[in-house]
C-alpha cells in the first residue's frame, strides 16, 4: 500500500518517456533518409577520362527519392546571332549568374509522376525546372527563356547537363543506390548532392552531402603555378616552345642530296 | 619523308580505333591525343611551306572537340613559336630570310598591334565589332585572294617570263620609289626605303590585332605584292618575324587570362614542329608559283567559310562562354 503512491508516479514517468521515445521513433521513421556517397573526393591526374560516383542510403519504404548533383556555380554569357545589315553576327547577349557547372537528376520514378510542376519549380528539380538570375540586359524578359534553353541545349551538347533523369535502384524498398557518371570535362570544384524523399507528393525530407572534384599531382602544380607565376608560366611555354622548334630541326633526318 | 606524311595521314584516320586520351591541366577537360596531333602536324606541314600561322584551322577545330575559345587562342600561339622556330632554321640554313627586313617588319609590327588593340577596345565599347570585324575580314580575304589568282594566272600564261620574274621582277611603283631612308637588303635584292616594310609590319600587326587572327595571310601577301620580295625568301621571313609575335602574344594571353595550356601546347608543338619540318623539305619539290597557287586557295577558301558563315543563317544562333571577373573569357 504505501508503495502505491510511488509507483504512479514511476509508472508515469516511463510511460511517458516511452511514448516519447514512441513518438520519437515515429516521426524518425517518417522521415528516415540517408545520403552517403562511395567517395567524396575525386581527384583528377592527367589519365583522368572521366569516372563514375556512388550515392546510396536508406530510404523510408513507400516513399519516393530524388538525387540531385550540382556543380560549383558559374557565370555565362550567352549570345544570339542576328541579321545586321543582311550578315549573321553575334548581337544581344545575357549573363546568367551562379549557374551550376553540371547538373543531374536521379529518381525511383518518373518525376513529373510524383509530384506537381509547382515542387518541380520550387527545388529545381530537372532542367525544365531550373532558373537562373541574370544581369541588366538589353533583351526583353519574355525573350530571356531562349538564351535560357540555348544555355542547357550547350551544357547537355557538352555531357555535363543532362535533360533525363536516371533511375534509382531500389532493394527491398528501403536500400537505394544511384552512380553518376563524371564526364571527362567534369568542372572542377565543390559539388552539392542533394536527397529529397517525397510521399503523396509532398516532400517529407531532405538531406545533402558535399563532393569536392579538384586536380591532384601535376595537375594541381600546373595550373597553381600558372595561376601564381603567370609571367614565369608563359616565359617557360615560350622557352619550350623554341627548344623544341630547334630541336626538331637538329633531329631531323638529312635528305641527301 | 613521304612516309612521314602518309603515316600521319594513318594516324589521322585511325583516331576513333584507339583513342588516347590525356587531361589537360588548364582547360580542365581530357583530350584525344591522335587527333589534336594530326591537325596540328598538318598547320605545322602549311605553315613550314607557306609561312603561315594555320590559326584558322586550329583554332576552330579545338573549339570543336570542346577546348573554350579563349584557351584555344591563347595555347596555339605557343604552339606558332615552336612551328615557326622549327621552320627558319630550314630556311636560314638555305639563306631564305631576310633578317633585315624581318626586324623592321617586327618593330612596325610592334606599334600596330599596340595601336590594333586600343582600336579593338573601342570598337568593341561601340558595340557591332563582330559586323565591321566580319565585313573587314571578308574583303580583305576576298581582295588578297584575288589578286593572288591574277597574278598566278597570268604568270601561268606568259611562263617564259615569269620564270625569271620568280627572282627580281618588281618595278616598285613611283611613290615608294621615291620614300627617303633608303637601305639596300641584299637577301632580296632590293633597294627600298626602310618606310616600307616598318609600315607594312605596321598595318599587318594592326589588322592582325583587330581582326583576331592572320598575320601571315596579310604579310605574305603584301611582302610580296607591295615590298616586291623574291618569292623563296617570302616564307622564312614571315616566320621569322611570326617567333616573336606570337612568343609576346603567348605571354600576354599567360598573364592576363590564364589561357595557355602547356601539356595542350607540347601536344600541339610535336605536331607542329614534326609537320614544319616536312613542310619545309617539301619546299624543293614545289614551285613558287604552285606554292602561291596553295596560298591563295587557302586564302580564297577561309574567305568562303566567313562568307557562308556570315550570309546563311546559322543552325544555332546562341552560343556561350565563361563569364569572369565582369568580363567574357
Amino acid at each position: 500500500m504505501r508503495s502505491r503512491p510511488l509507483i504512479f508516479p514511476v509508472v508515469l514517468f516511463l510511460l511517458s518517456v516511452f511514448s516519447a521515445a514512441g513518438q520519437a521513433a515515429e516521426t524518425e521513421a517518417e522521415s528516415i533518409l540517408e545520403l552517403n556517397l562511395g567517395k567524396e573526393i575525386v581527384g583528377i591526374n592527367s589519365g583522368f577520362n572521366g569516372e563514375t560516383i556512388e550515392a546510396f542510403g536508406l530510404k523510408r519504404p513507400d516513399d519516393d527519392l530524388v538525387l540531385i548533383v550540382k556543380g560549383p556555380p558559374r557565370d555565362i554569357m550567352v549570345r544570339r546571332k542576328d541579321h545586321v545589315f543582311g550578315g549573321w553576327v553575334n548581337a544581344k547577349h545575357v549573363v546568367f549568374e551562379h549557374v551550376p557547372s553540371f547538373y543531374r537528376v536521379a529518381a525511383s520514378r518518373d518525376v513529373e509522376e510524383m509530384s506537381n510542376f509547382d515542387f518541380l519549380e520550387k527545388h529545381e528539380i530537372g532542367t525544365d525546372h531550373l532558373h537562373f538570375m541574370y544581369k541588366e540586359t538589353k533583351v526583353r524578359k519574355e525573350n530571356i527563356v531562349h538564351f535560357r534553353d540555348a544555355l542547357i541545349r550547350e551544357k547537355s551538347r557538352h555531357d555535363l547537363y543532362s535533360a533525363d533523369w536516371q533511375e534509382i535502384g531500389v532493394l527491398e524498398d528501403r536500400f537505394y543506390r544511384a552512380s553518376f557518371y563524371l564526364p571527362h570535362n567534369v568542372p572542377v570544384g565543390d559539388y552539392e548532392l542533394h536527397a529529397y524523399a517525397f510521399r503523396e507528393g509532398e516532400m517529407v525530407a531532405h538531406r545533402q552531402a558535399g563532393l569536392s572534384i579538384e586536380k591532384i599531382g601535376l595537375n594541381d602544380r600546373v595550373s597553381e603555378y600558372s595561376r601564381r607565376r603567370p609571367f614565369l608560366y608563359g616565359l617557360l611555354c615560350v622557352f619550350l616552345a623554341l627548344y623544341m622548334g630547334w630541336l626538331s630541326y637538329k633531329l631531323k633526318p638529312r635528305l641527301k642530296t | 619523308m613521304l612516309k612521314t606524311v602518309l603515316r600521319q595521314f594513318a594516324a589521322a584516320r585511325g583516331v576513333n580505333n584507339n583513342k588516347m586520351q590525356i587531361y589537360l591541366p588548364i582547360a580542365e577537360m581530357a583530350v584525344p591525343v591522335e587527333q589534336i596531333f594530326s591537325v596540328s602536324a598538318l598547320v605545322g606541314f602549311l605553315s613550314g611551306m607557306l609561312g603561315i600561322g594555320g590559326g584558322f584551322l586550329t583554332t576552330p577545330f579545338l573549339i570543336f572537340i570542346g577546348i573554350p575559345p579563349s584557351i584555344a587562342v591563347g595555347t596555339q600561339a605557343t604552339q606558332l613559336v615552336a612551328s615557326s622556330t622549327s621552320g627558319v632554321f630550314g630556311y636560314l640554313k638555305r639563306g631564305h630570310v631576310d633578317v633585315r627586313m624581318g626586324a623592321l617588319m617586327l618593330g612596325g609590327g610592334f606599334f600596330g598591334s599596340l595601336l590594333g588593340a586600343w582600336i579593338f577596345s573601342i570598337l568593341q565599347s561601340l558595340g557591332k565589332i563582330d559586323f565591321v570585324i566580319s565585313v573587314m575580314y571578308i574583303i580583305l580575304l576576298g581582295s588578297v585572294g584575288m589578286m593572288m589568282v591574277s597574278d598566278v594566272v597570268r604568270s601561268y600564261f606568259f611562263k617564259d617570263v615569269s620564270l625569271r620574274r620568280e627572282f627580281n621582277h618588281f618595278r616598285p611603283n613611283p611613290f615608294i620609289a621615291s620614300l627617303p631612308f633608303k637601305v639596300r637588303f641584299r637577301r632580296s635584292s632590293l633597294y627600298i626605303s626602310a618606310i616600307m616594310p616598318i609600315s607594312v609590319g605596321f598595318v599587318g600587326g594592326l589588322l592582325a590585332s583587330v581582326l583576331g587572327i592572320g598575320g601571315g595571310f596579310i604579310l605574305v601577301p603584301a611582302m610580296l605584292y607591295l615590298i616586291g620580295m623574291p618569292g623563296f625568301l617570302v616564307a622564312g621571313t614571315s616566320l621569322f618575324q611570326m617567333i616573336f609575335t606570337t612568343a609576346f602574344a603567348a605571354i600576354i594571353h599567360a598573364v592576363l587570362n590564364n589561357t595557355v595550356d602547356i601539356v595542350l601546347a607540347v601536344i600541339l608543338m610535336i605536331g607542329g614542329v614534326i609537320g614544319a619540318q616536312i613542310g619545309v623539305g617539301f619546299t624543293r619539290f614545289v614551285s613558287g608559283l604552285s606554292a602561291r597557287i596553295l596560298f591563295a586557295a587557302i586564302v580564297l577558301a577561309v574567305c568562303a567559310k566567313m562568307c557562308f558563315d556570315f550570309f546563311i543563317q546559322p543552325e544555332e544562333l546562341f552560343s556561350t562562354m565563361f563569364y569572369i571577373g565582369g568580363g567574357p573569357l
